[in-house]
């Protein structure tokens, strides 16, 4: 304290403005370091070799396409820090780049997607066995359109996943945008299925794609096989080969269904439409009587709602009442009479 | 004569209709039928905003689940408790199961029915209603029937493990589509036409019929909605079984109160109900 007193109290040089100046440039410096820091920081952190430097340009493309529209070689910067990678260097997936402007593979005949998946397995290698077993991989080392790791999880933007934690919204969008990208119709179908509906109305634990289809392994998973009832018992215990017969991909209106589901599902929606149609046609009938004679009072209350019902029946009402029990009224006499009358006018002419 | 002196007694002179037993069934009913609906319904209009809303109040689908089953089991107690009725009143020959003063449907429910629709466009006059008239058999046995279903089908869905040790994995399916469309006929016909109307909204008990939370309705009143069974009873001299004094102005009090609370309840359960279903139309 004594020591250090003395000499910040001195100004720095003779004739500036002093301390104060002085401190008031090093804050300015501060927060403009500090706020370079915030924003450009993190996503520069893990940039040691300087690929962002050109690559965080939205408009960076590949100067030499091979054929077409140039490709975009944009990473966005931001999302690239956030997501699980974002501490590791731009070299650590992309093997066998060498550091050079403008930089090119070491062996461009490497298919980009086998470099991929490479990467991957060296630090995930028990993901990538499981991957191994799956159609996606037969598929892939098919004639490589198969699914590879980044098909499903993205590149720079992987996101953390941690097994058992997930949000509901998570596994809403993983199910969503990894698994139903491809299986449109499957997709479509499930989120019929109560398992789905639960989870997109928040219950994490429901299962979705991958909580019976495996993370890895896609399964197919067949009614009856052994396999199935396994991946069942994960959250069944008591499942056995029967409960595998449960269909959860089945069209809203059941028309892939068992022809009985179908039945049932058509025999209820017709009876739903009839009963809920004669019961508001009788309802309303019932209610607008009971309540003219009890309020007792033409065009008051509840009567004036249905007054056209009324109106009718007053009308009926009063005639029977003035003309006795005859079966024609003075109403439909007259008009018989008009018409007679225009008719016979018509023939005159 | 003796209607007229009646009449002028006012609410001194009540008809006792609900006794005890089937006014308890009816609260465990209204309330198993109310939880169900909220907890239920949310799960089958997903793509409605407010059954997110309504999730979200619950706690979450877990613990909407949890109250799911909860007032399931007090669905199961009261089929339990009527179903013995039944059994104690057929086995035990408490009285004649066709009568006129039952509630299982015979030719005269036909019969009023047709009056009914004659008396509605004028061409004739109402006919003289029983102790139960039609629609209230419908309401009864749809909701019998319905309890069955939906009860059944539930407790597959509830158990499924067990129910696919013994039948096909496809009974949950149909169990499924079964439970999902009966329950919401069921709420069709209870909340929005058959039974809020016909029961609770004739302008005669509107908003709410008391008689079946309290038990007694005026004499009056019994005389002009059940004119048969007045007349029947009025014949052979059985009507002071059922025609008794009015209760204290305290008692009378408080079954008003209750009437009122459980119809606001009622009428914002309905409301929400409808809100539900009719969203997703638009939005």
């Amino acid at each position: 304290m004594s020591d250090r007193r003395p000499g910040s109290a001195r100004p720095i040089l003779p004739g500036s403005h002093g301390r104060r100046a002085v401190l008031g440039f090093a804050a300015l410096v501060a927060v403009t370091i500090a706020l370079v820091l915030v924003v450009v920081g993190p996503a520069m952190a893990a940039d040691q070799e300087g690929c962002l430097i050109c690559h965080s340009d939205p408009n960076f493309t590949n100067p030499t396409p091979k054929e077409g529209e140039p490709t975009s070689l944009y990473v966005d910067p931001q999302k690239f820090a956030a997501s699980v990678h974002g501490k590791n260097q731009c070299s650590s997936c992309h093997r066998g780049f060498v550091n050079t402007i403008p930089q090119h593979q070491t062996d461009p005949t490497k298919d980009y997607k086998q470099i991929a998946i490479e990467a991957c397995e060296s630090c995930h290698p028990k993901e990538f066995a499981a991957y191994q077993t799956s159609t996606h991989a037969k598929l892939f080392y098919q004639d490589a359109a198969g699914p590879i790791c980044i098909s499903c999880h993205g590149s720079h933007e992987i996101r953390r996943v941690s097994l058992g934690k997930e949000t509901a919204d998570f596994k809403m969008s993983m199910a969503r945008d990894s698994c139903g990208r491809c299986h449109k119709e499957k997709f479509e179908k499930a989120s019929h299925e109560f398992h789905f509906k639960a989870l997109s109305l928040g219950l994490a634990d429901a299962a979705t794609c991958f909580d019976c289809h495996g993370f890895h392994e896609n399964l197919s998973l067949k009614s009856g096989d052994p396999q199935t009832v396994k991946q069942c018992q994960q959250c069944h215990p008591g499942a056995t080969k029967g409960f595998t017969y449960f269909q959860m991909h089945l069209k809203a209106g059941f028309e892939d269904a068992w022809w009985g589901v179908r039945a049932v599902y058509l025999f209820f929606s017709t009876l739903l439409i009839v009963v809920l149609v004669t019961g508001i046609a009788y309802t309303t009938v019932h209610l607008q009587k009971e309540t003219r004679i009890v309020l007792g009072v033409a065009g008051r209350g509840f009567g004036r709602l249905f007054g056209f019902i009324r109106a009718l029946e007053e009308e009926t009402t009063q005639r029977r009442e003035d003309e006795g029990p005859g079966p024609e009224g003075p109403p439909s006499e007259g008009g018989a009479g008009t018409r007679e009358h225009r008719n016979g006018r018509g023939g005159d002419e | 004569m003796s209607a007229g002196t009646d009449a002028k007694e006012g609410m001194r002179l009540v008809y006792h209709r609900f006794s005890p037993f089937h006014r308890f069934n009816h609260y465990l009913v209204m309330i198993s039928f109310f939880g169900l609906v909220l907890t239920g319904l949310p799960l089958k209009f997903k793509t409605s905003y407010w059954s997110q809303v309504l999730m979200d109040a619950f706690g979450g689908v877990a613990a909407a689940g949890f109250a799911h089953r909860a007032f399931a089991v007090v669905n199961i107690l009261y089929f339990i408790l009527e179903g013995s009725y039944m059994a104690y009143f057929v086995l035990g020959r408490k009285g004649p199961i066709f009568s006129d003063d039952s509630i299982v449907p015979g030719l005269k429910d036909w019969q009023d029915m047709k009056g009914m629709f004659r008396w509605f466009f004028g061409k004739g006059p109402k006919p003289l209603l029983n102790r139960f008239t039609y629609w209230e058999k419908f309401d009864y046995w749809a909701l019998f029937a319905g309890t069955v279903l939906i009860g059944g089908s539930g407790l597959m869905m509830w158990f499924p493990e067990a129910t696919t040790r013994v039948l096909p994995g496809i009974t949950l399916n149909l169990a499924l589509v079964l439970h999902s469309n009966e329950a919401f006929l069921a709420t069709g016909v209870i909340f929005i036409f058959v039974h809020f109307f016909s029961a609770h909204g004739r302008p005669e008990s509107f908003p709410a019929d008391e008689v079946i939370f309290s038990g007694y309705l005026p004499v009056e009143h019994y005389i002009h909605e059940r004119p048969l069974e007045y007349e029947n009873r009025l014949k052979a001299g059985t009507l002071d079984q059922v025609v008794r004094p009015a209760p204290s102005k305290a008692k009378r009090r408080m079954f008003g109160w209750v009437t009122g609370i459980v119809t606001v309840f009622a009428f914002l359960v309905a409301s929400y109900t409808l809100l539900l279903i009719i969203w997703p139309l638009f939005f």
